[in-house]
């Protein structure tokens, strides 16, 4: 029988799709069965997409130090380097 | 990601030819990353910044001869750990990444039969939909992603938010794959029980 603790072990690679059928099966019956299983599925799910959401926000952020980047690098083709 | 692999191959021809608008847009998409997994090499965020600067020169001047055998995510953070990894050694730090992670903070949450000793808590205040403009809930993640020890940190970002193939991501770090399966696994635990400090 698979327990709260192995479940919570396999909770990874089971949101990456990386489980075979079987293992997947029974991970599933036992979330139908254990409310504090699927809850920490749910916070799993949460911290993958916050994790994004945060790399997302990185990516709108400032960009000041890609004019400095694009002068080195013409610079540097200038002085045939 | 199909629609995302199209505009890969316009955003490369454009950094080939040059083109400002597409080095903002990869610049925008790692360079905060390459700082963070720089600093997990060399405990320190203004080499890791100067590293990342470097990198960017680099892949600049280089890009010309990148043959899309990896992706291109995968190609500028090689350059940046072979950088990162001449910088420590040259400052005479140690260049592997300490993999080891303990479970076993965790494993307290559960009984002697493997059930949780208390229930997890159901984060209602965190719903993806919420996110969008949760800017303090995401700070929070930044600063619980900063605090993490440095070879999750490192694989949390490479695997976690810039997707990374497993196999670049430990070619890029010189781990095993086993290695960054713990890794991984314990850094999204640990991210976790910070939101769980906020969320619940
Ligand atoms: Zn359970």
């Amino acid at each position: 029988m698979l327990t709260c603790r192995d479940l919570s072990h396999q909770a990874d690679a089971f949101l990456d799709g990386e489980l075979g059928l079987w293992k997947r099966l029974r991970i599933r019956l036992h979330l139908s069965m254990c409310e504090g299983c699927s809850r920490f599925m749910d916070q799993m799910r949460t911290t993958r997409s916050l994790l994004r959401a945060e790399a997302d926000v990185a990516e709108s952020g400032e960009i000041a130090g890609i004019d400095t980047i694009l002068a080195a690098f013409h610079e540097g083709k200038q002085s045939g380097g | 990601m199909p629609a995302r692999t199209e505009h890969d191959a316009q955003v490369l021809s454009g950094l080939i030819e040059g083109k400002r608008e597409a080095f903002e847009i990869v610049y925008r998409r790692h360079n905060a990353s390459m700082v963070r997994v720089a600093s997990a090499i060399l405990r320190n965020r203004a080499s890791a910044e100067e590293i990342a600067q470097e990198t960017w020169i680099a892949v600049l001047r280089n890009i010309g001869g990148f043959e899309g055998r990896s992706s291109l995510a995968g190609w500028i953070f090689t350059i940046l750990s072979n950088k990162a990894k001449t910088r420590a050694k040259r400052d005479g730090l140690s260049v592997s990444l300490d993999t080891s992670a303990d479970d076993s903070t965790f494993d307290d949450a559960f009984d002697g039969r493997g059930r949780w000793r208390d229930m997890p808590e159901l984060w209602d205040e965190m719903t993806p939909e919420r996110i969008v403009d949760g800017r303090q809930i995401l700070a929070c993640v930044g600063d619980a992603i900063d605090g993490l020890p440095p070879a999750q940190r490192a694989v949390l970002v490479l695997r976690g938010q810039q997707d990374l193939d497993a196999e670049e991501v430990c070619a890029i770090l010189g781990i095993t794959e086993g290695n960054m399966r713990v890794l991984l696994h314990r850094a999204r635990l640990s991210l976790r029980q910070s939101l769980d400090r906020i969320g619940g």
